[in-house]
């Protein structure tokens, strides 16, 4: 009964995020500079006369009040009604849908593969101090903090296709563009989950239980491997989290270095051209996604819950 | 553990490169009858109806309007033998026989007044020059053409980038350009496949994919990495770099024009001797070496066109500086021009990041500004347009194709007639006003380009706009399409000489 409750709670919660964050975007876009009408008019050379701006106001609908307006887009957002980008009029769910996959890809597996890597680095960094994994995951942490992930892409790019010709980024098959950002995404996560995982075994390994295990003759590496992995991994996860929220807009410039019509890409011409339907859209989706990604994390820590093994312990 | 952890990052490692490898490696990037092109930006979809949709159409090589544009600036056709004007309001068009859509049906008269009609009710901006024009076939080959309001241009009217001819088949449109688009990636990438009714050349044409590059850096890589066959266009700065390293780089007419306008209404520059003053300390050769290309501006249209003006304007400091001492300025010991209220005069010089030429003229600008002692602020915005509303500038940098359809008095009229609302020049003048309206009244010719000549000299003497540079645009191109030129800026990007 109790977890009922909590479920439902959780639940509403975010339907309440929901609907305010979508007022708060609905407001924002709308005092963006240069309203989509004056975009339009100067995209297709068109003088700003009272005539022209008017006839553009009410193709895009924005003649409507503001509440008909707001109204009319979230109920149609619940449906799968996302409406039609006010620049080009074409419909944003097939083209969210058909760009969303490789923004995902890039964002998604990097992140998970960071954290896998992050975890093993900071495993081995706990392990053993100024070990070749303490070095690597510093040296990842410097280098991400130094070199825009931009540069570096310009760089493979140069070397592994106009210098040795390797492999072709821009032209056939999306594999390999898409595989280079998975990676680099990957490095430029890793570094610094190594570290929190580093941190999260040194914090651990100085309780008293742990102390106990040590007095009892069991090794470091079972200690670390059994005895503390849950609630490492808890930490890890609960870091990996707030990385998941970047999933779409953190693939940006990799979307652009390799020109990759991800969603990012979308976005960023959507936002040069102030398309408030696709801005606010982009906001409620990524809504939508943390809340999933919230419950599929929430589970596994569930599942790894400290209280249980405290009293496994006992 | 640590076996295992070696393990496992070696096996991510080899996992990784296999998977890159697995998906193109070097050797054949395509087949020689595909050709790569990388562009700017990509529609969202084939929709002939829809606001900009049909110049990027056009762009594309997949649509046609009945007359278009040749490399010299005239109107052509290949679709229409001739037309002729019956009075004020009605013009007869012939069509040549012959010509049919990509799918195999001919264009007749039906089909052509069905596409122009449907145009002219779905697409607002179809109805600015002529106003709603209605088109009725009268036999097969004969089309009638009634306008709301006179024109003398129908030709230009006819080539203007709304009128494309199209078709509607179930859910799909069919053209008549020398290309039919296959797949489209929205706002990405489209594939084109030659038109194998478009003429008897159909199967020399390649496949062509046309791809969308947001960062200019990557398509410059994609150029240098030998999987771009055209890259339209390069920046300045990267047409030297490709230049440098022996790469083909083309410099085409652009057709646009880039000029500066003038706030004649407040500030500085409201002072005619000052506009004469900058418009003499301005040195354009210094910009066009800057871009890389193009030639000093002489009036409001690209040098080709017929009614290309003949302003000429030399630099000359010292005559600017005289020019201001006497309209009553004086420097200070800093050789800084003071301005009527006591301080050194500085104007606000703004433009728009879409055109990277024009921030490097504006820093051009703002250096030789120094010249004649006034300070110049820079700023980029977002929207110039609606910016110039706000007459928060002195001098805004503008890049416009002032003849897209062949026409100079669109631009004229936009651009310098007084009573024109919305217009971005701050301009007035009723004999300018006289000119245009006979240039309305006057079938194309000599007669009529003198007129447009006129204005751009009058123009060059009020200074609303100072004329800047007529601009080349920068091209890279591999081997293959070495003796390929598009041509009227990014309007016919693809044409049907492409890969012949």
């Amino acid at each position: 009964m109790s977890k009922i409750k909590n479920s439902l709670i959780f639940t509403l919660k975010y339907i309440l995020v929901f609907l305010i964050i979508s007022m708060i975007i609905f407001a924002v876009v709308r005092l963006l500079p240069t309203p989509p009408t004056d975009q339009w008019l100067s995209a297709y050379n068109l003088p700003r006369t009272d005539e022209n701006i008017k006839w553009v106001t009410e193709k895009m609908g924005l003649n409507k009040p503001i509440a008909e307006q707001y109204i009319n887009w979230i109920r149609n957002f619940f449906v799968g009604d996302w409406g039609k980008s006010l620049i080009s009029n074409a419909e944003i769910f097939p083209i969210f849908l058909s760009k969303m996959p490789i923004s995902l890809s890039i964002g998604f597996i990097g992140t998970l593969l960071a954290g896998i890597l992050g975890f093993l680095l900071g495993y081995g960094s706990a392990y053993s101090k100024y070990s070749w994994c303490d070095k690597l995951s510093s040296a990842l942490v410097v280098l991400t903090q130094s070199l825009p992930s931009f540069i570096v892409a310009i760089i493979i790019i140069h070397f592994l296709s106009i210098k040795l010709k390797l492999f072709y980024f821009f032209s056939g098959s999306i594999i390999a563009p898409l595989i280079i950002s998975i990676l680099l995404t990957c490095l430029y996560t890793a570094g610094g989950l190594a570290r929190i995982v580093k941190l999260a075994y040194q914090e651990e390994m100085k309780k008293s239980y742990v102390r106990m295990l040590v007095t009892l003759g069991f090794s470091r590496s079972e200690i670390m491997r059994r005895h503390i992995l849950r609630p490492i991994l808890i930490k890890l996860l609960a870091a990996i989290l707030s990385r998941f929220a970047w999933v779409f807009g953190g693939s940006t410039v990799l979307e652009f270095a390799f020109a990759m019509p991800g969603i990012s890409y979308f976005l960023v011409d959507s936002m040069q051209k102030s398309d408030y339907n696709v801005l606010q859209t982009y906001v409620l989706v990524v809504i939508l996604w943390m809340f999933f990604i919230h419950i599929l994390l929430s589970i596994l820590i569930k599942s790894l819950d400290i209280r249980r093994l405290s009293n496994e312990q006992s | 553990m640590k076996k295992k952890l070696v393990f496992s990052l070696a096996l991510l490692l080899i996992c990784s490169v296999f998977l890159t490898a697995c998906g193109n490696g070097g050797g054949d990037k395509k087949e020689s009858k595909n050709m790569l092109v990388g562009i700017t930006n990509m529609i969202d979809k084939v929709d002939p109806t829809d606001g900009g949709t049909p110049w990027s159409l056009t762009s594309y090589g997949i649509s046609e309007t009945i007359y278009k544009q040749n490399e010299k600036g005239e109107l052509v056709s290949r679709i229409a033998d001739e037309i002729k004007q019956d009075d004020d309001l009605t013009w007869t068009l012939t069509l040549k026989k012959g010509i049919k859509f990509s799918n195999g049906d001919a264009v007749d008269a039906k089909a052509i007044a069905d596409s122009l009609n449907d145009v002219m009710n779905g697409n607002e901006l179809a109805t600015a020059s002529a106003g709603k024009i209605n088109f009725e076939p009268v036999s097969d080959l004969v089309v009638k053409i009634t306008t709301e309001r006179k024109t003398t241009t129908m030709k230009a009217v006819l080539c203007e980038w709304t009128n494309i001819i199209y078709k509607k088949v179930g859910d799909e449109y069919i053209f008549t350009g020398p290309y039919v688009p296959q797949k489209l990636d929205p706002g990405s990438q489209i594939e084109l496949v030659p038109n194998k009714n478009y003429d008897d050349k159909a199967e020399k044409r390649p496949n062509i994919t046309l791809k969308a590059f947001k960062d200019s850096n990557a398509m410059k890589q994609a150029f240098e990495s030998g999987e771009l066959d055209m890259a339209f266009t390069v920046t300045a700065e990267a047409a030297k770099e490709l230049k440098d390293a022996d790469k083909k780089v083309k410099d085409i007419d652009a057709g646009y024009q880039y000029f500066a306008i003038n706030n004649t209404e407040e500030g500085p520059l409201s002072d005619l001797k000052v506009r004469e003053a900058i418009n003499l300390t301005l040195d354009r050769e210094a910009m066009t070496k800057a871009l890389e290309g193009g030639k000093v501006a002489t009036g409001f249209f690209a040098h080709y066109y017929d009614f290309a003006g003949d302003v000429k304007v030399k630099t000359d400091v010292k005559k600017a500086k005289k020019i201001l001492e006497e309209a009553g300025y004086t420097y200070n010991d800093k050789k800084q021009l003071i301005g009527k209220d006591g301080n050194q005069m500085t104007l606000t010089l703004v433009t728009y990041p879409s055109r990277p030429d024009l921030q490097i003229i504006m820093q051009q600008v703002a250096g030789q500004l120094d010249k004649i002692g006034i300070k110049a602020e820079t700023k980029i915005v977002d929207n110039i347009d609606s910016f110039l509303a706000t007459r928060a500038f002195d001098i805004a940098f503008y890049a416009q194709h002032t003849a897209p359809s062949g026409d100079p008095l669109t631009s004229l009229n936009m651009f310098f007639r007084s009573d024109q609302t919305g217009k971005n020049v701050l301009y007035k003048n009723p004999d300018v006003d006289k000119l245009m309206d006979e240039m309305g009244n006057m079938e194309p010719g000599k007669e009529r380009n003198k007129l447009a000549k006129d204005i751009q000299d009058q123009v060059g003497k009020d200074l609303p706009i100072f004329y800047l540079v007529d601009p080349q645009w920068h091209i890279a191109v591999s081997d293959a399409l070495e003796d390929y030129e598009p041509y009227c800026g990014d309007y016919y990007v693809i044409n049907d000489k492409l890969g012949l």
